[in-house]
């Protein structure tokens, strides 16, 4: 390799590196990210011409009827979220390394992301559509305190007294937590509720959507699911750099104070 | 319920918080991880200065070779 003058980020000796840390690859599809992000605005463009120009006019709510087409997809993939985020915190709890608490973090940050937005969305759709910005109705209660949920669970990895602590509470709030995922999804079927049935997953009628509508719903969902997945990886580069940072000082420390 | 043109504004509220939001996140993510990644290359430029400084340099054992020289690691 051509030598340079540009400073190094890790050194090779064996005393730099105990004087530095260990190098850590922020993310192995770390190259890959400009593609990435390229594809996510390109589909996410796409996604708004089919939505503004292709997706026909509902004869009964009139133009409101498009927020459908976020409101579903964000809805769904914060339920993605925190499943990735309960599946890393078994794989935490069992083997105790710090890229499945990485992943389970930044799924749940991801999560409460796409989950604030799908609450928002929906109250600005409920306004017109329902004469209210909100109603005490099964899935809106469900869905705030899934919110709640994973709000307290970034709360914990924030407040807990040690990072052990931090990781292994926060773990266990993930995956009790995810228990509400499902009673939202049904929420619909097992109250009474004002909020429309399911029109896509397991409990979803074959003729819920025209067809048009469901394609566009399809390629919308596509869309949102590049943009989680660039996201999620932006967030655990982020909080490798973090472990990074946090490491050395850590080191740094123990250095000057002669350990 | 209100008339359809009523809507339009709801509309574009909606998309325009989810654009918001969305942008602003990956904005802030970008730019943080970017500051942490400019820290950890001072931090460990310090440290290797460190490391060298307090071994000595062997009296001139790399006699040439500056301590930055000839790394493309990352």
């Amino acid at each position: 390799m051509a030598a340079t003058n540009r400073p190094i980020l890790a050194p090779r000796t064996a005393g730099r590196r105990a004087a530095t840390g260990q190098r850590q690859p922020l993310l192995a599809i770390r190259s890959a990210w400009p593609w990435l992000l390229l594809l996510t605005a390109g589909l996410l463009a796409a996604d708004g011409y089919l939505i503004f120009m292709v997706a026909p006019t509902d004869a009964v709510l009139g133009h409101i009827q498009r927020i459908f087409y976020i409101h579903v997809p964000i809805s769904i993939l914060s339920f993605l979220g925190f499943f990735i985020c309960a599946v890393a915190g078994v794989g935490y709890l069992i083997r105790r390394t710090e890229r499945w608490d990485r992943l389970a973090h930044a799924a749940a940050e991801v999560g409460v992301v796409f989950v604030t937005l799908a609450l928002v969305t929906g109250i600005i759709w409920a306004r017109p559509v329902w004469g209210v910005w909100w109603t005490w109705e099964p899935r809106l209660t469900t869905t705030l305190i899934l919110w709640l949920i994973y709000a307290a669970y970034l709360m914990i990895r924030h407040y807990a007294p040690t990072p052990q602590q931090a990781r292994a509470w926060s773990a266990v709030v993930g995956i009790v937590g995810f228990i509400d995922v499902p009673i939202v999804y049904y929420s619909v079927q097992w109250w009474r509720s004002i909020h429309p049935v399911q029109v896509i997953g397991p409990e979803a009628a074959d003729d819920a959507l025209e067809p048009i509508m469901a394609r566009i719903l399809i390629f919308s969902f596509i869309a949102m699911l590049a943009l989680f997945g660039y996201l999620l990886a932006e967030r655990m580069a982020l909080r490798a750099a973090e472990d990074r940072i946090a490491g050395i000082r850590r080191q740094r420390m123990d250095w000057t104070a002669g350990v | 319920m209100e008339t359809t043109s009523q809507n339009l504004p709801f509309l574009f509220a909606a998309f325009a918080v989810a654009w918001i939001v969305f942008l602003a996140y990956a904005g802030y993510m970008s730019w943080k991880r970017h500051t942490l990644e400019r820290e950890v290359q001072e931090l460990t430029e310090m440290a290797a200065e460190s490391a060298l400084d307090e071994s000595g340099t062997d009296a001139g054992a790399g006699a040439g070779a500056h301590p930055h020289a000839g790394r493309d690691d990352e």
